[in-house]
């Protein structure tokens, strides 16, 4: 009886819900753009990142990552950017508190590792380059190598700079009052974006 | 909206720092384990490569439902986030058959 009481509850919510009048997935208009931004972005990456499967499986060989790059370094990168994305969830989360200044630590301390994650992966790249890999080509003679490498990473880098820029002006913003924690909080999933597709970057150009 | 915005703060739990710490921890350790894969164990490649990838997919949850709050929204909201990802694995299987093609070629 009480199972169908919910159920019947459950059927009156979700055609409350959809039946127009209001937004059916309760997120301001902020938060559901940003969201539908992300999931374009995403399939930026997507493609891209089936690009360079599609060129990896059918090429007939692929060279050694290990004997070219520095994996404890990149996975030094990935753990930096691990710990920036936690500091932007702590950051969001004290200005859902009200506790605007500790917010405003956190968000600098997440500018600050993405300054040196964006600095590392810079210094990945001078490396790359005087190993002689190059957009169109590269010493291990499979070109699309090294051009899925700068164009996926470039890709994400250009991510971590402007996220860095973004960020930067959500402190201010917070700092001064100008910003709500929503605001906050959309910068926030943002930069979540940036860590979640470093993930798969980090799995199909280093590890897999 | 700000205040529909509000209700779905009030409905989240308290304590958010204890669960972000925990989530931090479980990536930098999923990511030590990726990075011993392949430094440090002695595994057979296909399954290394499955491994990495189910570690791949575990970590992506992770930063998707705290870090980027899909854990407190509607399901609703998590269907937009997820169904393009599905898509996206229809694609890969739907290109690979140019995959074999290619290698026909070399």
């Amino acid at each position: 009886m009480t199972t169908g009481a919910a159920d019947a509850r459950e059927r009156g919510d979700l055609t409350a819900r959809w039946s127009g009048g209001r937004s059916p997935w309760d997120l301001s208009w902020g938060k559901l753009m940003m969201w539908l931004f992300l999931i374009s972005d995403a399939m930026t990456f997507a493609a891209l990142l089936v690009g360079l499967w599609v060129a990896r499986l059918g090429s007939p060989a692929w060279p050694n990552r290990l004997e070219i790059m520095n994996l404890q370094f990149v996975a030094a990168m990935t753990v930096i950017l691990i710990c920036s994305s936690t500091t932007m969830a702590l950051a969001v989360y004290a200005a859902r508190q009200g506790a605007r200044r500790q917010a405003v630590w956190f968000l600098t301390a997440t500018i600050a590792a993405g300054c040196l994650f964006a600095g590392m992966q810079a210094t990945e790249w001078s490396h790359f380059i005087r190993e002689g890999a190059r957009l169109t080509g590269n010493p291990w003679g499979v070109p699309a190598f090294s051009f899925t490498f700068f164009v996926i990473t470039g890709l994400h880098g250009a991510h971590v700079l402007g996220g860095i820029v973004y960020l930067w002006i959500m402190a201010d913003r917070i700092a001064r009052g100008l910003s709500s924690a929503e605001g906050l909080e959309i910068a926030g999933l943002y930069w979540g974006f940036v860590d979640l597709v470093w993930v798969f970057i980090w799995s199909s150009i280093y590890l897999l | 909206m700000t205040d529909g915005h509000a209700g779905t703060t009030a409905g989240q739990p308290q304590g958010l720092t204890r669960l972000y710490l925990i989530a931090w921890l479980v990536l930098v350790a999923i990511t030590a384990i990726e990075v011993s894969l392949l430094l440090v164990f002695r595994v057979p490649p296909a399954v290394r490569a499955t491994a990495l990838i189910i570690l791949a997919i575990m970590k992506a949850t992770l930063i998707g439902a705290y870090y980027m709050g899909l854990r407190f929204e509607r399901l609703a909201m998590v269907y937009i986030a997820v169904i393009p990802l599905l898509l996206l694995v229809l694609m890969l299987v739907a290109v690979v058959p140019d995959v074999t093609l290619l290698l026909g070629r070399h």
